[in-house]
């Protein structure tokens, strides 16, 4: 190309004034003001470029440390639900974790992993130290030495136990400023807290760095924390984590995978020198007087921010973005040249150069119709650069929302996790202690087929879990039970509400039966049962026991009043004079003794019905009892002994009153008050009973005497076994101390109340309330 | 004619007590000690009234109330036993005792007039 022009020029004779013309010389210039515009312009859009790239890598920068502090945060909250986890931690437990979460391999750049514990007293302090000394740390000591500190707190587990890290065991961070206030606030708040610039512990030799702790408060296990005051006093200790700036920020770097073009600087709060974190190293180029570009960001990092400085280091601005305008500049001065030419001759002789012209402005042409492909090619590239810079905008607009998206949703994954893993947790624990019950237990759909069993169930059964899943329960029910319980059980649940019998009778797979104790629950889904839980509990030995028992008490008695009865028979003849005249004096013992023969008869029926009470065998069949004829037939039984007493008893009916119980146990209930009030009011005195309707449903019936009173102190052992009240032991009266416990025992299981009113030396009205069914 | 009183008793010392008490010049008191020979007394002549204890050795007293059910004998049976329990009444009751008494809570007279009321 320059070689044609000069040919060219060679051929132009055109004389001075004509190179020195006014238009020629005026056209050029627009020419290249034209040409220096456009490479301007062209200029400034590649600088425009630069600074986005400049401000792209800077926010991945940025983007980089935030991410790996929001990661250290969720491993030091997964070291704090460690503790909330369990009682207490031991030092096997946290290192085990520290070894799982393989910080060194996948968050490199952490100098420590630690728990440091508040003690609160001297003792607390020195229990720790002889606690540690024990564990074979026998240098451990508290630093500084914690006499006249009031708060203390020591570093007690740490993780990895390099050789600087054994400079932190037992550091009290308390003790220094920065540490200090940033514990506090964590303490305080509940939220993990980042400390301004320190200088850890840890540093040990030249390569000095500046070191900065993330705090996690850990709080005692059931204590409430929703208030400050509540945090403060629930508060046991710190989980946190050591950084060295300088290896911080290098592991982070290099995780990006790529070495990051801009120089940065990272200060605490703000940009400032004594306040330096970390200076990433400079590139050894030295600048070439290009345009430097810089920037300050910010983090806000678990409640502390940092500045950082960014500025393009040599190499961003050494790139060849600006080929474009040079090749603007060179073609535009290259056309403003020929023009001039062109313009220079045209002046000269139209003729002389007519002719040349022709042939000039052929290659002129030519040479125009290549600069115009070559503009336009330009115009074409600057606007593919405008597109493409457009486009780049947009998919970086694009870019930064998808990573805002990617940020939201990987918080919300680190929660889910931390959900998730409490959740597995629990579920682990519920698994393993439905597995590990000694119980069988099984899960079934609601239409009774089995979904699961657990381990003892195979053992009680004998079925495998394999061959029984899908099959219904009914396999278990022996010809000795209820073949419908099981259907009126799982129909019993449907609402919600869990069902249990002790009258299931099983049959093993061997064939041999067991009494069974059955529960039956769902597990509701809004208003229908997803499964039902089915434990059971082999009871055979208890329902073994129990009849022996019965047996036993009921044989037991039974061979106590054979010869009981003959002794109170053959009592009863001397007494009535016939087995022969006897003396008064034999006559008044032979009293006694018949009278003792009565006391133990009593003595054996009641034992006898508590037993059974005790034992749940008594159950009241309950039926209408007119209360009039009851009282009557009780009377009746007792005369004998109040006639002897010459006592009057007045029985007292109002509006025909019926109760709604077993009449012989209420028959029961009724002769042990009445037998009372007449033992213990004194001869000739009155008894009244009466029995009305009230207004609550229910019936009330009481025993009134003019007696001897309960005294005062007295009256909260009245129901207890064997009461025998202080002031009628030295009576002739004998008593067993069984009848008003009985009693007692009696009105509750008929659903009833008992209660007393007594003075001493008074009288004692003793008050039974039976409820009355509404059907009735 | 005088009525003929079963009493099956194993109990020696109220062998004696029965017979103390019961006994009447109109009254032909047999006493056995055991259901079998109850049972066997009966189907010789019927008593007009049944004092039956219920444990006694070999054949106890619910075997020979269900051996009168069977035959469907009208006597009056009444069962005297030192057996509490509802459950024995209940039994016995559905076996056909006219009456059931427990014999340590109750007096000689009573049982006397008892007898008499059944007689």
């Amino acid at each position: 190309m320059t070689k044609h022009l000069y040919s060219i020029l060679a051929k132009i004779k055109a004389p001075m004034q004509a190179w020195f013309s006014v238009s020629a010389i005026l056209v050029f210039i627009g020419c290249i003001g034209v040409t220096s515009f456009v490479s301007n312009q062209l200029e400034v859009l590649e600088e425009e470029s630069i600074q986005y790239e400049f401000e792209r890598d800077g926010q991945q920068v940025i983007n980089a440390i935030e991410r790996r502090l929001n990661e250290y945060t969720a491993t030091l909250l997964g070291g704090k639900a460690l503790f909330n986890a369990s009682e207490e931690v031991s030092r096997e437990e946290w290192k085990k974790y520290y070894d799982t979460l393989e910080l060194s391999k996948n968050y490199p750049g952490i100098q420590a992993f630690a728990y440091s514990k508040a003690l609160r007293s001297p003792q607390e302090v020195q229990k720790m130290i002889s606690k540690i000394h024990s564990e074979g740390f026998t240098d451990f000591s508290i630093r500084p030495n914690p006499e006249g500190r009031e708060d203390v707190t020591a570093i007690i587990y740490i993780e990895p136990l390099d050789k600087r890290n054994i400079q932190a065991f037992g550091y009290d961070m308390y003790s220094e400023s920065m540490r200090h206030d940033a514990m506090e606030t964590a303490m305080v708040t509940g939220i993990p807290q980042l400390s301004g610039k320190v200088t850890l512990v840890q540093e040990i030799d030249e390569n000095l760095q500046a070191g900065t702790l993330l705090y996690v408060p850990v709080y005692e296990n059931s204590a409430p924390v929703s208030t400050d005051e509540e945090r403060i006093k629930a508060h046991i200790g710190f989980v946190y984590a050591a950084f060295r700036m300088g290896d911080l920020l290098t592991a982070i770097i290099k995780k990006e995978g790529q070495h990051n073009p801009i120089h940065f600087s990272i200060y605490d709060e703000k940009v400032a020198p004594e306040n330096l974190l970390y200076d990433s190293p400079e590139h050894p180029e030295n600048h070439d007087g290009q345009k430097e570009i810089s920037e300050t960001g910010f983090i806000e990092i678990s409640g502390r921010t940092w500045a950082i400085n960014m500025h393009a280091n040599t190499n961003i601005t050494q790139t060849t973005h600006n080929v474009g305008s040079q090749i603007a500049l060179v073609t535009g001065g290259f056309i403003s040249i020929l023009i001039y030419i062109l313009l220079v001759m045209t002046i000269t002789s139209k003729e002389r150069v007519q002719k040349k012209a022709e042939s000039l402005t052929k290659e002129i042409t030519k040479s125009e119709r290549q600069l115009k492909e070559q503009n336009k090619e330009l115009t074409a590239a600057q606007k593919e650069t405008e597109e493409s810079l457009h486009q780049v905008q947009i998919q970086s607009k694009k870019a930064e929302e998808l990573r805002k998206n990617a940020e939201e949703q990987k918080k919300a994954i680190l929660n889910i996790m931390e959900d998730l893993k409490n959740e597995a947790d629990n579920t682990k624990k519920f698994h393993q202690a439905v597995e590990g019950s000694t119980d069988p237990i099984a899960i079934t759909t609601p239409d009774l087929k089995f979904l699961y069993v657990n381990p003892a169930w195979e053992t009680v059964t004998g079925h495998d879990r394999n061959d029984i899943i899908g099959k219904s329960p009914m396999i278990l029910v022996s010809d000795k039970m209820d073949a419908n319980l099981f259907s009126k059980a799982s129909s019993w649940v449907q609402h919600g509400d869990s069902y249990h019998s002790d009258d299931f009778m099983f049959k093993r797979k061997n064939g041999t039966t067991y009494n069974v104790d059955f529960t039956m629950y769902p597990i509701m889904d809004e208003e229908a049962p997803v499964f039902l839980v089915n434990i059971h509990h082999d009871i055979t030995r208890r329902k073994r026991e129990e009849v022996a028992k019965s047996d036993f008490v009921s044989i037991a008695s039974h061979q106590l009043r054979t010869p009981l009865t003959t002794m109170r028979w053959t009592l009863e003849m001397f007494r009535k004079g016939k087995a022969g005249s006897i003396t008064d004096k034999q006559k008044e013992l032979m009293n006694d003794a018949y009278q003792c023969s009565l006391h133990m008869a009593e003595t054996i029926s009641s034992m006898l019905m508590l037993s059974k009470i005790e034992a749940g065998k008594l159950s009241p069949q309950p039926s209408e009892v007119n209360l009039q004829t009851l009282l009557e037939e009780v009377k009746d039984s007792q005369k004998a002994a109040h006639i002897e007493k010459k006592q009057e008893i007045r029985i007292q009916c109002f509006e025909d009153p019926v109760a709604y119980a077993d009449p012989a146990l209420l028959r029961e209930v009724i002769m042990n008050l009445l037998s009372n009030a007449i033992k213990y009011t004194p001869n000739g005195s009155s008894i009244s009973v009466t029995a009305k309707n009230q207004a609550n449903d229910s019936v009330l019936i009481e025993v009134s005497d003019t007696g001897y009173g309960i005294p005062q102190k007295q009256h909260n052992q009245v129901f207890t076994k064997f009461f025998r009240a202080d002031n009628i032991i030295n009576l002739p009266e004998s008593g067993t101390g069984l009848g008003l416990h009985l009693a007692y025992s009696l009105v509750e299981l008929l659903q009833g109340k008992i209660s007393f009113l007594s003075k001493e030396n008074t009288g004692t009205t003793f008050s039974i309330s039976l409820p009355i069914p509404p059907t009735l | 004619m005088s009525k003929k009183l079963l009493i099956a008793e194993d109990d020696n010392f109220l062998v004696k007590m029965y017979k103390m008490n019961i006994e009447k010049d109109d009254l032909d008191v047999e006493i056995v000690n055991d259901g079998s020979s109850a049972i066997a007394s009966i189907e010789k002549s019927k008593p007009d009234i049944l004092l039956l204890d219920l444990l006694m050795p070999k054949v106890d007293g619910f075997a020979v109330l269900e051996h009168c059910k069977e035959k469907k004998y009208k006597f009056p049976i009444i069962v005297m036993s030192n057996l509490s329990q509802e459950v024995d009444m209940q039994k016995c009751k559905d076996l056909g005792a006219t009456d059931y008494f427990v014999k340590s809570d109750m007096d000689l007279e009573e049982l006397a007039s008892k007898v008499q009321k059944y007689l």
